[in-house]
């Protein structure tokens, strides 16, 4: 039979079909147009909304937060970026308040130059001069705009400081140059994005280390009272570190990334060396290796441009007996039973054993591996299959691997499987 | 005007029926001859050629859906057009339509193929009505209607990308479905 006797014999179908199709009207919603239209606008909104945000958190910086520490430093610590946006801002501060403004900013550089010479050298905050050992080198670059805000936001601090009695501490905390017990502008403000150097300049205690390593954990140690810490002035040795550090997430305890390994160091595992391939799949390069011999775990990777494939190796336990497929039950992994997105097809109940089943290595075929591929049309990424599926050896080692781009032949000779 | 009454005019052998027919499915008839022939006056006359084979045909017939009706004859009046045309005219569109569906069949003729011919609709019937709703309609819409990946996207407000994905998967389904009723094409 031929294609078009084909096409023939599908015009004889079901009348209730053809009308089916035919009533699967076009909708003005999703019509490209009005979808790009929709998305444009939203943008805009976006765009909008985030001006008006900084905006909004700038204005309430400057009035109630007061932190007694100088503007110059809460200056001198701003990306390039953050003070373009707090131009954008002056600017159009400028243009609604107009002449009442004007004034408003001649009584601030007046108030700012006489305290200037108590607080800091204006000379820094106009960028003509970078303090030794505290600043950046994106304070020479300050503009001039910004610089004005700065005076701005001193007077407001110096009447928030007026405000307050001797000794007392205002709320939201101490900047580190009170810490420290220096008032110049030269000591570098708090700031907990930054990681952390001990002040004191004693070394941290091994307990300590990690904690100190962890972007964010200067907050606890702030409440603790103890080791009060500043961003390294010209370095960042805790973010070279920050990838293979133990990370601490959503509370969770910081989990250990293990120790580098490459394939041949893989493979001489006792655990899992024997179940560990002499080399990836053909066109795919080697890109990371990670074993944590306490918790038998294994991880190993190979990378094609967006395409890859990940093995990660640990021991079966009897919590995973709800992902064990029987390879007479299709519609446990075979992913042509379900549409894309998976959650709305896939029942619950099914989801662990669909998302990743484990067969026992008899079951697996080439044939199961091929039910387990699908497609997922993604702007901007390959189109090659994805495949995900855990295999059970017979000593208790559980391979489980994701691919993206190995079709199922390749994993399958990869695997071994004839 | 209802479908019944257009086709109780063709009963009263009444001209209106022609115009009343024109008016309501006149466009989805040349559609659906444009996305063989991909020629608009080719279209054109295969949509008069349809208006004349339903006068003829009606009576004695009595069409259930009347839209139906009507397409299957411009689909087979079209399809016969592309064969007559096809020599010196290509419709890359159509031609992809019919390259995909080879991934079905064989190509060989036989006279098993040719008896299997007669029950295939048949066969093709039950297959869609195994399938969700959504993959149906897209594979009614590519291979009835032969309308293009990009408007079955667009009239689904689905990517291009899944509509190919799952035109893929349907001609595998519909080959693996065919052969395990013992139908080689």
């Amino acid at each position: 039979m031929t294609a078009k006797e084909l096409f023939r014999e599908i015009g004889g179908i079901s009348d209730v079909y053809v009308e089916e199709a035919e009533r699967a009207k076009r909708s003005l919603a999703g019509s490209p147009y009005v979808r790009r239209t929709l998305a444009a606008a939203a943008c805009l909104c976006l765009c909008l909304g985030s001006f008006y945000a900084v905006r909004l958190m700038d204005d309430r910086s400057a009035d109630s937060s007061g932190a007694p520490q100088s503007a110059a430093s809460v200056q001198e610590e701003a990306p390039a970026d953050a003070a373009a946006i707090q131009k954008a801002a002056l600017d159009l501060e400028m243009s609604d308040e107009a002449a009442g403004a004007d004034e408003f900013s001649d009584s601030a550089q007046k108030n700012f130059l006489a305290e200037g010479e108590q607080e800091a050298n204006p000379a820094d905050l106009r960028g003509e001069a970078a303090p030794a050992g505290g600043g950046s080198d994106q304070e020479g670059q300050l503009p001039a705009a910004a610089a004005e805000q700065e005076k701005e936001t001193s007077r407001d601090m110096e009447e928030y400081g007026d405000a307050l009695s001797p000794g007392e501490t205002p709320a939201g905390g101490q900047s580190a140059a009170e810490a420290s017990g220096e008032g110049s502008s030269d000591a570098e403000p708090f700031d907990a994005q930054e990681p952390l150097r001990e002040i004191s300049g004693e070394e941290p205690t091994d307990a300590q280390k990690p904690m100190m390593e962890i972007p964010g954990a200067d907050v606890q140690q702030g409440q603790s009272g103890e080791g009060i810490s500043q961003g390294a002035a010209g370095g960042d040795p805790g973010r070279e570190s920050a990838d293979r550090a133990p990370t601490e997430i959503c509370g969770l305890p910081p989990v250990d990334p293990g120790e580098e390994v490459t394939l041949e160091q893989a493979r001489e595992s006792q655990v899992f060396g024997a179940y560990v391939p002499a080399a990836g799949p053909e066109g795919y390069v080697f890109s990371a290796g990670s074993l944590r011999e306490n918790e038998n775990r294994l991880s190993l990777s190979w990378t094609r441009g967006l395409d890859y494939l990940e093995y990660r190796y640990s021991l079966y336990d009897a919590g995973q007996e709800n992902r064990l497929a029987d390879p007479e039950r299709p519609e446990d992994y075979d992913m042509s039973c379900y549409s894309i997105p998976l959650s709305e097809a896939v029942p619950e109940e099914k989801i662990p054993i669909v998302d990743c089943p484990i067969f026992r290595v008899q079951d697996l075929t080439e044939a199961i591996l091929e039910a387990r591929a699908y497609f997922v049309p993604e702007a901007g990424d390959t189109s090659g299959p994805r495949i995900r599926l855990g295999i059970l050896y017979e000593d208790g080692v559980l391979l489980e691997i994701t691919s993206k781009g190995v079709t199922p032949e390749g994993l399958g000779s990869l695997l071994g499987l004839e | 005007m209802e479908d019944s009454k257009i086709i109780e005019l063709y009963w009263q052998r009444s001209e209106q029926a022609i115009s009343e027919t024109a008016g309501k499915y006149g466009r989805l008839l040349r559609s659906i001859a444009m996305n063989i022939l991909n020629n608009f006056s080719d279209a054109e006359e295969c949509e008069n050629d349809t208006y004349a084979a339903a006068w003829n045909a009606i009576p004695p017939t009595r069409p259930n859906v009347f839209s139906a009706f009507l397409g299957k004859i411009t689909r087979n009046i079209a399809l016969n057009r592309w064969e007559y045309n096809r020599a010196a005219r290509r419709n890359r569109e159509f031609d992809l339509v019919l390259e995909e569906l080879e991934e079905c069949v064989s190509g060989r003729e036989s006279v098993e193929s040719l008896f299997e011919a007669g029950q295939l609709a048949e066969l093709i019937n039950e297959f869609l009505k195994g399938l969700k709703r959504e993959t149906r309609v897209i594979f009614v819409r590519r291979y009835w209607y032969s309308d293009p990946v990009k408007e079955i996207a667009s009239r689904l407000r689905i990517s291009e990308s899944k509509v190919k994905v799952v035109l893929f998967r349907t001609r595998e389904q519909l080959k693996n479905f065919l052969e395990e009723r013992g139908v080689c094409l």
